[in-house]
């Protein structure tokens, strides 16, 4: 799963922009037997034929990142963002930009002062004047930060773990089942970053009887984020509620019981924080019973995002729990 | 085309008391073998034949409805008191004139400079005066509730530069009008003329549900930041050709039909300009999101100082927005819709 990991970290995918994050997800599963569902949108969905109930299990795939809107005088390059992005976090960092051309996130005095709002954000890929620069990075071209993927024992950094992580878990198990008689959906949609874009579009046609949203969680563990009890090292997230949607109570005792019964650590996810295209789902048509399975993660749509690949594993176990003896339909 | 607008820009329809602007259509339209139909909404589905049949589905949206104030209240004097529907900025209505959807005109209340103002207008400041002097009398002439729109009339300026009120998106819906009826187009196309748009993209939601659609152009009017754009940040300006979107605050256009636009463009010599990413807001966010997903553009014509009493366009970008869409529609033909099947 660390393979994939690396390899997924390392694509430039930011929100609208998912195509080579999608071409690598189609050439690992090719030589899987699934029927492939594709919608106009961009989502990317695997079935599995087989026995009722049928379960849905979805990652999205874009990250955040920021889009040239124009360029002033000196060459600086004029930016606004594609998803939730802290300005202040990235400044001082590395932007790449889809044709490979990088710069330097800075801004009006930002040395001395903290960059507050995106219009005060300067992109320096060293242009002499306006023309010069705009030849180079044209109006609407998108970027993500520069940061490379790091991986220490089982500690990974990287940009991108949102969500990333969540995606490299869901290909780790569709390589590892073998025929199974369970209907399964594996769904790999876009645009969440920028507002839940591509849930909207699946949920209203997939054919699921329950579905498993599999994203990061920011935890609350250091002295950066609002402080719960959902830390890293704990296990797999169940989240009961964020700030879109409260999650079926059935569920999270399911789950719960689940985790007993297979021996795997889980922790509550609970918080006013933080949204999941579960949000979507769950409304969807005559509202599809779904739960958000979460990875705890550090600083999360940071430069640096910071997980335990021993998290990840407990949550790929709880995936498989719940293929193995799914929740059962009233 | 200009007089479609002239006379659509005259017509009253805030959102949700479209009527005005839905019959005119309608009445254009009727004897002239086109079918249509409309939803309990208010939406309205023109099907105009091409000169081909493609198995999808092609539709071209625009909203019929404009801004627009309503009445919540009155004064125990005779005035109006009112909120705005949809983006109206309050600072720009005193001593403009309203006409109510019933007729009546009224004028929006402002300070003399004689008394030296120095407040900034909120909708709680601002009254309504249609000459009455009794609360019951108002209620009478504009029962609580009632809509009203500004009352401009459509005028030339300069040379091909025109204003009126409304051109967002009365120009996209004259455009619209104007290929259904004076056009000849490439093949089958669904034209959807939408309600409460600035309301929330409402109207655009119950259509883009009852109709099963693979492909959409939004048809716009949106701002051109002229004359008080700095002067070294790019902004789209009237007369420098349409207006169109990479991506806006709901909506990441897909390439393809980027790189289709860009073409057609080129073949034809037409002028265009981009938008500025990530501001604004249009149908399109809410009907790419349907039908299993729809590859969406949005085409506008820029106009000067939308959402106000009178706005400015110019004739050619009219033009150059019906012909951009018209040959990009051609293009995706002789390609064969490739990249979009």
């Amino acid at each position: 799963m660390k393979k994939i990991l690396r390899e997924l970290c390392e694509i430039f995918g930011p929100s609208g922009f998912e195509h080579d994050v999608r071409k690598k997800i189609k050439d690992l599963i090719k030589d899987k037997n699934f029927e492939i569902i594709e919608d106009k949108f961009g989502n990317l969905i695997f079935h599995n034929k087989g026995k009722k109930p049928s379960l849905a299990f979805t990652a999205h795939i874009d990250e955040i990142g920021i889009v040239c809107i124009d360029a002033d005088r000196k060459g600086f390059l004029k930016c606004s963002p594609l998803g939730n992005v802290y300005p202040h976090l990235y400044a001082g960092n590395r932007v790449i930009f889809r044709n490979g051309i990088i710069g330097i996130f800075s801004g009006k005095d930002w040395k001395r002062e903290e960059i507050k709002k995106f219009s005060e954000v300067l992109i320096d890929i060293g242009a002499n004047s306006k023309e010069e620069a705009l030849k180079r990075v044209s109006v609407g071209e998108p970027a993500v930060i520069y940061s490379p993927f790091i991986c220490q024992d089982n500690r990974i950094i990287a940009r991108n773990l949102d969500n990333r992580a969540g995606v490299s878990l869901l290909l780790d198990i569709m390589l590892e089942i073998e025929e199974i008689d369970r209907d399964l959906y594996f769904v790999f949609n876009v645009q969440e970053e920028v507002g839940l874009r591509g849930a909207k579009v699946f949920s209203e046609y997939l054919k699921a009887d329950f579905v498993f949203t599999i994203d990061v969680s920011s935890t609350g563990d250091t002295y950066s984020e609002p402080e719960r009890a959902f830390g890293l090292g704990k296990g797999a997230g169940i989240r009961v509620m964020d700030r879109g949607t409260i999650f079926p109570l059935e569920l999270v005792n399911y789950l719960e019981k689940l985790a007993v019964k297979e021996n795997i650590k889980v922790q509550r996810d609970a918080g006013s924080y933080g949204i999941t295209d579960a949000f979507y789902i769950q409304t969807a048509r005559s509202g599809i019973p779904s739960i958000a399975l979460t990875i705890p993660v550090r600083y999360t749509h940071s430069p640096s995002s910071f997980m335990l690949m021993d998290d990840l594993i407990e949550v790929k176990k709880l995936v498989m729990g719940i293929i193995k003896e799914p929740p059962s339909i009233e | 085309m200009i007089n479609y607008l002239k006379d659509l820009s005259e017509l009253k329809g805030p959102s949700g008391k479209e009527e005005e602007v839905r019959d005119y259509i309608k009445k254009k339209i009727e004897g002239k073998n086109i079918r249509y139909e409309e939803d309990f909404f208010g939406n309205l589905y023109v099907y105009k034949r091409g000169k081909n049949k493609v198995n999808l589905t092609f539709a071209v949206f625009a909203h019929m409805d404009e801004v627009g104030v309503i009445v919540t209240g009155y004064t125990s004097d005779g005035f109006l008191k009112i909120k705005p529907i949809g983006g109206v900025d309050p600072e720009i209505l005193p001593s403009t004139e309203i006409i109510f959807i019933n007729g009546v005109k009224g004028v929006v209340s402002s300070i003399p400079p004689h008394r030296g103002k120095n407040v900034e207008y909120k909708f709680s400041d601002i009254v309504v005066d249609i000459g009455v002097y009794k609360r019951e009398e108002a209620k009478q002439k504009v029962p609580l509730g009632m809509e009203g729109v500004f009352n401009t009339k459509f005028e030339k300026l300069g040379n091909k530069i025109y204003k009126g009120k409304a051109f967002d998106d009365r120009a996209g819906s004259a455009i619209i009008l104007s290929l259904i009826l004076d056009e000849e187009i490439p093949f089958d196309t669904l034209f959807v003329f939408t309600c409460q748009e600035e309301t929330g993209l409402i109207g655009a939601k119950i259509a883009s549900k009852r109709v099963n659609f693979d492909l959409a152009f939004i048809i716009e009017g949106t701002f051109a930041f002229e004359p008080y754009h700095p002067e070294e940040e790019y902004y789209p300006k009237i007369g420098k050709g349409p207006v169109v979107t990479k991506m806006d605050r709901t909506l990441i256009v897909d390439e393809i039909m980027i790189s289709y636009i860009q073409k057609a463009a080129k073949k034809f010599n037409i002028p265009f300009q981009w938008k500025i990413p990530l501001t604004g807001g249009t149908d399109g966010g809410m009907v790419s999101l349907t039908n299993r997903g729809v590859k969406t553009c949005v085409i506008a014509v820029p106009c000067r100082y939308i959402h106000s009493k009178a706005s400015l366009l110019h004739e050619d970008d009219l033009i150059n927005t019906k012909k951009l869409l018209l040959k990009t529609m051609e293009v995706i033909y002789e390609e064969n819709f490739k990249g979009i099947m």
